[in-house]
């Protein structure tokens, strides 16, 4: 991460060769593109195929405006206000049908990755995974994308409010939300 | 009281939210990219020089709207002073036979004197 923000900022200082770019955009590629797919799909709730199509964009308009990095601010923020913006202005153009949450559920490359050795755990994870995804894909766009910043990239509250353009005591609550319903899901869950 | 010692821990509901991610990222199948063929090369090419060509554009017309406001500011300031060369000469004409009526008092007075 840190690496990258160096890489940049040499490619900013330097002469903007296309070598550089295209070093320093492998960094960002590497570090970055599967972040960005599970956002997007987090965010639009489209397509697999669409999801894929809009990551390269995301990617390729990073490419293009890597000279426009201030590395004052964090690279991070300024990626993921890229995809959001890119999100949004595709969601705009195109009013595609949002995926049905069975279809979501169904996806073919959506195989979980089980982390436990044991197989009756890997029954509960399996389940709990369920569980998760459910909850997870009844959250609304602007939750998801606060629950993948905050418990998957573990952003700060500041920088989750720079991106999304929401206070930062909205974004608190709203995480504290996602945490308790969750645990209260899976409390129902653990009774059955 | 019972319920609550059930609640899930939040760094569990937390490690949960994580692993779930974690697993979506771990099944993105992204062939790298794009970027590397030679298509989309060849556009990144093309977008970086038709942006030097907008900046060359740029400056050239800011170079001929120079040199044709000096023109213009050359050409105002001539047509200034020959503006005022002309008022001046019309101010001169006016005054010429009213000179020339004093030279025509002073002849006669001279004339007389000599009478």
């Amino acid at each position: 991460m840190d690496d990258i923000v160096r890489q940049l900022t040499i490619f900013l200082n330097s002469s903007l060769s296309r070598e550089c770019r295209d070093r320093v955009f492998e960094s960002v590629w590497n570090e970055y593109h599967k972040k960005i797919h599970v956002f997007t799909g987090a965010m639009t709730g489209v397509r697999r195929e669409e999801i894929d199509d809009m990551t390269q964009d995301i990617m390729l308009k990073v490419y293009h405006s890597l000279h426009r990095y201030n590395p004052v601010y964090s690279f991070s923020t300024w990626i993921y206000t890229i995809a959001r913006n890119h999100c949004l202005d595709r969601l705009r153009k195109k009013t595609a049908p949002v995926e049905n949450m069975e279809i979501i559920n169904n996806r073919e490359h959506a195989q979980p990755v089980i982390l436990t050795e044991n197989p009756a755990e890997q029954v509960i994870s399996r389940e709990t995974e369920h569980v998760i995804q459910e909850f997870l894909n009844s959250l609304d766009s602007t939750d998801k994308q606060i629950s993948f910043l905050r418990f998957f990239e573990k952003l700060s509250y500041r920088r989750i409010s720079r991106i999304i353009g929401i206070p930062e005591g909205t974004i608190k609550y709203r995480v504290y939300t996602i945490r308790s319903d969750l645990s209260a899901r899976l409390e129902q869950y653990d009774e059955k | 009281m019972m319920k609550n010692s059930r609640k899930k821990p939040e760094h569990d509901v937390d490690r949960y939210i994580y692993e779930h991610y974690a697993n979506e990222a771990g099944n993105v199948r992204l062939r790298f990219p794009l970027i590397k063929s030679p298509a989309v090369s060849q556009n990144a090419d093309f977008s970086l020089r038709r942006n030097k060509i907008i900046d060359y554009v740029f400056v050239s017309f800011l170079a001929v709207a120079a040199m044709v406001c000096l023109f213009f500011a050359d050409s105002f300031t001539r047509l200034e002073k020959a503006a005022g060369e002309y008022y001046a000469y019309k101010e001169f004409d006016k005054k010429i036979p009213e000179a020339l009526d004093h030279v025509k008092t002073y002849i006669e007075i001279l004339k007389r004197q000599e009478d």
